[in-house]
């Protein structure tokens, strides 16, 4: 095969599987030998970025691929490092759940920091889809919080 | 004995502190900003907390967000480096009031040496030569003409709160005063928050020398040694070593003295360098104490052989440091030079992205940097890359090995200042004495 006929052949492939949820192609010629992948809704993407051998104090690996999963949603992040709580106070309802429509500046959360509770205010209108954090864990800068797919 | 420690800088100092924790088993934690998230000291830490956005004001300076990172991660103690917010008094004692251990010196200290007219005062009061100079601030420009008028020019106008080097004036001549506290006085404002200004004598020539001291904060000071710092540009270091040449023992003595007898009138807690100017006769005269590690450090941990940082912990954490003083400068001779990222003859800072470096290794060579390949040299961080420290029984050997050194040095992507310190290892005021804090302007014209 020449060259010419491999760049069209790889050209019409990318073509053909944009914007699908394909996410790995093999192709092997002469003998012909096709295989496809196609991503699982909700499966983790396996990054090839080997994890560092130090434990870290959060698991950098699985937040970013968390949020892959919520890609089309509104992330709300952390402004503060301290201590997530779900809920006003301990045994209170959670200010949100799964599910709930929120307004814009609804606070979703408390960020406890050197003993200051810092309200965390939803940026969008839209419904929650998502927590990342488990109510008592503690949150470093800019976490993912809550994934808010937008919308009145 | 501490189990976790948070070290609230970056860079270089971070990797150093996070070593010496890992030597002592002691779990460390590095704090960072979002855009380091691949830097050196965060790999290296057993943990890392990402405390805000890249400006310094969000993230390294940033007081409650690095405390919530100890309380976060179960902290005992916080080392807070040099630079950022290592001699913050109202950091050490927000660490000290929300239960942490600070590392350092006791905050009132750090306050009261952190402003320079009180240390000439507290230095004049137990007997240390102070520089000539106002007995306080200097309230307008007829005052300084008046001190002008007693000890003659040059003069030198200094922010009561500045130190490390910056927020200097240098006044030749009476016709350029005015505009000279002027600015001096918007300069300090801008940069320390207060426009207080003092003037000292400018000696010319002059050499920069400084005593490591640690202080157990009952009276108690152990000195290891001294160090020479001369080789300054626009009063910032290029070339440190230990101990300091030509210098008599005599003189030597009576500086070690002073320093530790300042030291032991605070009763200082921790690690800490007393600064003083060294006239051509050998008189000696205070001018900084420094509250925190100093960069150069590792002149003395070589010719010492001891691990500062290891002592600084120790005694914060009411051991022994497993250290004590020199009886003399020991017949061993280290050499620093701070590589920077900056043109090797005009100092411009050279910003940009390290596409590739490769650092000098061997016997008698110890390079101490945070430098990762692809890193964006961010004009928002101070241009030190590398420290890379020689030595030998002789000054002559740390000399020679010093070339060796960076002649094996590359950096691609930025320029750096290996030209000139090459060129300055050979000058002959350099190699043979006598050191002075002009030596850097007398290579240039070479």
């Amino acid at each position: 095969m020449d060259r010419e006929k491999i760049r069209e052949i790889i050209t019409g492939l990318l073509e053909t599987i944009r914007g699908t949820d394909v996410e790995e192609v093999e192709v092997e010629s002469e003998g012909m030998r096709v295989r496809i992948k196609r991503r699982e809704r909700g499966k983790k993407v396996v990054r090839d970025v080997e994890k560092a051998p130090q434990e870290s104090a959060l698991e950098e690996a699985e937040v970013q691929d968390m949020e892959e999963e919520w890609e089309n949603c509104h992330i709300v992040r952390s402004p503060f490092v301290g201590t997530f709580y779900r809920a006003p106070s301990p045994g209170a309802q959670p200010f949100v759940e799964v599910g709930d429509s929120v307004k814009k500046g609804q606070v979703l959360c408390i960020v406890e920091a050197m003993k200051i509770m810092n309200e965390v205010e939803c940026d969008v209108s839209g419904r929650v889809v998502h927590v990342f954090v488990k109510n008592g864990e503690p949150v470093e800068y800019n976490q993912p919080l809550f994934a808010i797919e937008a919308g009145e | 004995m501490f189990e976790k420690v948070l070290i609230a800088n970056r860079g270089e100092i971070a990797v150093r502190i996070i070593r010496s924790l890992r030597d002592m088993g002691i779990t460390s934690v590095a704090v960072y900003a979002v855009n380091e998230k691949n830097a050196l000291h965060v790999a290296l830490a057993d943990e890392a907390v990402c405390i805000g956005p890249e400006p310094l004001s969000e993230s390294y300076l940033k007081v409650p967000n690095i405390l919530s990172a100890a309380e976060i991660t179960g902290a005992d103690a916080v080392h807070p480096g040099y630079g950022l917010l290592a001699e913050n008094p109202d950091f050490a004692e927000a660490c000290i009031q929300s239960g942490f251990v600070f590392i350092g010196p006791q905050p009132e200290i750090i306050a009261s040496l952190g402003d320079k007219i009180k240390a000439r005062h507290v230095a004049k009061k137990v007997g240390v030569p102070v520089v000539p100079g106002s007995e306080g601030p200097v309230k307008d420009e007829r005052e300084v003409r008046n001190i002008a008028d007693e000890l003659g020019y040059p003069l030198i106008l200094k922010a009561a709160h500045g130190g490390g080097g910056r927020g200097m004036k240098l006044v030749t001549s009476p016709g350029s005063l005015s505009s000279a506290f002027q600015l001096a006085q918007v300069e300090a404002e801008a940069a320390f928050g207060s426009g207080e200004i003092f003037v000292e004598k400018y000696f010319e020539p002059a050499r920069h020398i400084e005593v490591q001291v640690f202080g157990d904060g009952k009276g108690g000071v152990i000195c290891l040694g001294d160090r020479d710092c001369s080789v300054q540009r626009r009063n910032q270091k290029i070339v440190e070593e230990a101990p300091a040449p030509f210098l008599s023992w005599e003189v030597r003595k009576r500086i070690w003295n002073d320093a530790v007898k300042l030291a032991a009138h605070l009763k200082y807690l921790n690690a800490g360098t007393v600064e003083f100017l060294v006239d051509e006769e050998g008189n000696h005269y205070f001018l900084e104490m420094n509250t925190r590690i100093q960069v150069e450090h590792p002149v003395t941990e070589i010719i010492t052989g001891t691990d500062i940082v290891k002592a600084q912990v120790l005694i914060a954490a009411n051991e022994d440091p497993g250290i004590s003083s020199l009886d003399e400068p020991p017949n061993v001779h280290a050499l620093e030079c701070r590589i920077n990222a900056e043109d090797p003859y005009s100092f411009a800072p050279s910003p940009g992205v390290v596409e590739d470096f490769h650092f000098p290794g061997g016997p008698y060579v110890r390079v101490d940097t945070a430098l990762l390949r692809n890193q964006m040299v961010s004009p928002v961080y101070d241009p030190l890359l590398a420290k890379v420290i020689t030595w030998g029984e002789n000054r002559e050997q740390a000399i020679e090995r010093m070339k060796r050194a960076l002649a094996e040095t590359r950096v691609s992507g930025v320029k750096i200042n290996v030209p000139f310190l090459l060129k300055l290892l050979e000058f002959q005021d350099f190699v043979r004495g006598p050191l002075s804090t002009r030596m850097v302007e007398k290579v240039l014209v070479s």
